[in-house]
């Protein structure tokens, strides 16, 4: 297992230096602008990016084949991929927090608000990531590529067509703080599906 | 000692280091069909056969690393599942390309592999990263094939491994690689606990390895023997279109296959059943311009495959 996480590692190292120039270019534009909602949003591509590229990667090298007939079970080759993909998502909400907190104390913004935010990032992050892995086990990363896009672009399609139709219900902030209270137990739901499904999937498949 | 390899080999006896029995996977224009093999151990195993014969595929399934359809894959004793993952301790692997990151160093390398093998010696690993002339800070993107093989190779000896299993190393290789490679497979089976199955379609480099030759052709196990008691039973005949004609089932061999050509013909043979069972002399009784040649494994097979074909 450390082998595995080690490996997720070093495919990561040489594409941090690009998401410093993404860091760095979304908090220049955080200031010119004046608005932090696209650096955590950002934050949460990140997050998504990396989980497709370390399949991505392991399709390119054929890791599977190789390390699948190492002294690793399949379910400790999934296993990893969550464990690195859930650790690198704290990392990423761990490091947007005191960017963004920069920003609040800079503009007198809400604290309170800041918190949710980053919070909401990094369950949106670990929501797409838990219905992605499974996916890509199934149908395999270049199809799981496309079925993200309409798996982001469709909520706010429906949500505009909403809007345009009969407007939006107004949600209040007891509504939003109730749903991210929830989130973490949802999440724990999800997790509790999402990795034995990709384990089920895994197993049965030809390397 | 030979005896009692050559009779492990024949009837799957505990000291078989692998063991496959009618193992079958059927794709949809591709059926790996019924294939038993035996590998004795302190042996190397040669798998031959064209490109799409099934080698791959029965290494796959050897590795687990797919599901076949019928069949059963024994590993030092034990039967290959994917609840048992320890038994791959002691298989060492080198397939066609080293399959890791590009980005990745040769010491990088040894620290993943330490995660993942308990009996990962570092020491050992270093050892042959220097014989091999591997720098360890030197990305895998900027290895020559030889040196991806050489590394994968440095890998594959350095979890104190067993059963070396080898798809197509050699293919693309310089003959100066092919043989340093070569010779670091005859130096593993010194110990005569280990074992190794290697793949090519590379016939010469298994005729100077190999202890036994097996042959695959489309999915089917053609043979499977040892490889000098095989190259006793087959010979080449040469001779006039009309002599070769003449042989006689008498003689007491089968004809494998006849080729044609504008200066006459030839024939493969196998020679089976003399009662005296004396080769030496028969090429008399043929005739005096026939002329018998011992045949090189690649001409044996290729015979064999068409025939089939």
């Amino acid at each position: 297992m450390k082998g595995l996480l080690y490996k997720e590692y070093v495919m990561l190292k040489p594409q941090l230096k690009s998401w410093l120039s993404i860091l760095v270019f979304f908090i220049v534009y955080t200031a010119i602008f004046q608005n932090v909602f696209m650096l955590l949003m950002m934050v949460s591509l990140l997050g998504l990016m990396n989980c497709f590229n370390s399949f991505h990667y392991d399709k390119l090298y054929r890791c599977d084949e190789y390390i699948g007939a190492m002294p690793v079970s399949r379910m400790q080759m999934v296993l990893a991929k969550y464990i690195f993909t859930i650790l690198l998502d704290w990392l990423l909400a761990a490091a947007a927090f005191p960017l963004a907190a920069g920003y609040t104390a800079l503009t007198g913004g809400s604290f309170a608000e800041l918190l949710v935010s980053v919070c909401a990032v990094l369950c949106v992050m670990l929501f797409m990531q838990l219905v992605m892995i499974p996916l890509i086990y199934a149908i395999g990363i270049d199809r799981a590529r496309y079925v993200n896009m309409i798996l982001w672009i469709a909520p706010w399609a429906l949500i505009l067509l909403k809007a345009k139709s009969s407007g939006l219900p107004s949600v209040s902030e007891e509504m939003i703080l109730r749903i991210l209270l929830l989130s973490p137990v949802l999440l724990l739901i999800l997790c509790a599906v999402s990795l034995p499904l990709s384990v089920y999937i895994f197993r049965r498949k030809d390397i | 000692m030979e005896e009692q390899k050559i009779k492990s080999y024949e009837t799957g006896t505990p000291d078989a280091i692998l063991e496959i029995r009618n193992l079958t996977k059927h794709y949809p224009d591709f059926t790996l069909d019924h294939i038993n093999l035996t590998l004795p151990s302190g042996c190397i195993m040669g798998v031959m056969g064209e490109n799409g014969a099934g080698k791959s595929t029965a290494i796959k399934a050897v590795l687990g690393l797919i599901h076949p359809d019928e069949g059963e894959i024994k590993m030092f004793g034990s039967p290959l599942s994917e609840a048992n993952p320890s038994l791959k301790e002691k298989l060492g692997l080198v397939l066609d390309g080293l399959n890791l990151p590009a980005a990745m160093n040769a010491g990088q390398a040894g620290r993943m592999m330490a995660g993942l093998y308990k009996s990962w010696d570092a020491s050992r690993y270093t050892e042959y990263l220097t014989r091999f002339s591997i720098n360890p800070q030197k990305k895998i993107q900027d290895y020559s094939r030889g040196m991806r093989m050489k590394l994968s190779l440095a890998i594959a000896l350095s979890h104190r491994a067993r059963l070396l299993i080898l798809d197509e190393p050699t293919s693309g290789l310089d003959p100066m690689i092919r043989e340093e490679i070569l010779d670091i497979l005859r130096e593993f089976i010194l110990d005569e606990d280990c074992s190794v199955l290697i793949s090519s379609h590379i016939i010469s480099d298994l005729e100077k390895t190999a202890d036994y030759a097996a042959f695959l052709h489309k999915g089917k196990l053609v043979l499977c023997e040892e490889k000098d008691r095989l190259l006793e039973e087959y010979r080449i005949l040469k001779g006039s279109r009309e002599e070769l004609q003449r042989l006689d089932e008498k003689l007491t061999f089968t004809i494998v296959g006849t080729r044609e050509n504008s200066f006459g013909a030839e024939a493969l043979i196998h020679l089976t059943g003399r009662p005296d069972g004396n080769y030496t002399g028969f090429g008399r009784e043929l005739g005096e311009t026939v002329t018998i040649e011992q045949p090189s494994l690649e001409q044996i097979l290729l015979y064999l495959a068409s025939e089939r074909s």
